[in-house]
């Protein structure tokens, strides 16, 4: 029987090509949570200038102005355009816009926290669309933290559930 | 759940869970985790207001 390599069915990415990914995704996050003085929160049309502007965390770029969503969406970028060349498989709007709402539409539900993997979004609310999200990082002790970028005193790291409303957990990698 | 039936979730999946690699990685994290109770509440998702506006 031929071995064949599991590919995820969210990305179609390999074992190793997702965890290269999720590095990516996490870097970005920790390149934004260190300049986080140098960041805005906006609600306006600025908040897709960290894709917009082609911020790659890699060189050490970061969203000057983003909010939540699309922050995470612009962690992810890093992993999955940058990297891979992915298209959009966060909002599924060519890596152009997207909100707590379209990251539930798309991905895959992580219901199991034990299976929850740096680069996997946290979406808060108590139901659809949802009102925030934050991005795993990292897993200590199998709880997971998040970078969460929800006000303009942000980004802060935090434990995953460090606000009662947790909606969803999802991947995309 | 059969291997003929749709992977509705990412956690169907037995290569995600519990990839060690990827876990307790607490010692390379260089930042302490912030206290919830000492940041501003979060402001919400724009896109959020934008499309119940």
């Amino acid at each position: 029987m031929p071995v064949t390599t599991p590919t995820s069915a969210v990305s179609g990415l390999d074992p190793v090509q997702r965890t290269r990914c999720r590095d990516r995704a996490v870097q970005a996050a920790k390149v934004a949570l260190a300049n986080a003085a140098s960041m805005s929160y906006t609600e306006g049309p600025l908040r897709w200038s960290g894709i917009q502007d082609h911020r790659n965390a890699a060189l050490g770029q970061f969203p000057v102005t983003s909010d939540c969503s699309s922050f995470a969406t612009w962690c992810l970028w890093n992993g999955l355009f940058l990297q891979f060349g992915l298209g959009d498989l966060v909002n599924a709007d060519h890596w152009q816009g997207g909100y707590t709402g379209t990251m539930l539409q798309n991905g895959k539900q992580v219901r199991e926290i034990a299976n929850v993997l740096p680069g996997d979004c946290v979406i808060y609310g108590t139901a659809a669309p949802g009102v925030h999200t934050a991005i795993v990082t990292t897993i200590t002790n199998g709880t997971p933290y998040v970078i969460s970028h929800g006000s303009q005193a942000g980004p802060f790291f935090l434990v995953y559930d460090y606000r009662p409303d947790v909606l969803q957990i999802r991947r995309y990698i | 759940m059969s291997p003929e039936e749709p992977t509705d979730y990412a956690d169907d999946d037995p290569e995600y869970a519990g990839d060690p690699a990827l876990h307790d990685d607490a010692e390379a994290w260089p930042f302490a985790a912030a206290d919830p109770t000492a940041i501003p509440p979060d402001q919400g998702d724009a896109g959020v207001a934008r499309v119940t506006a």
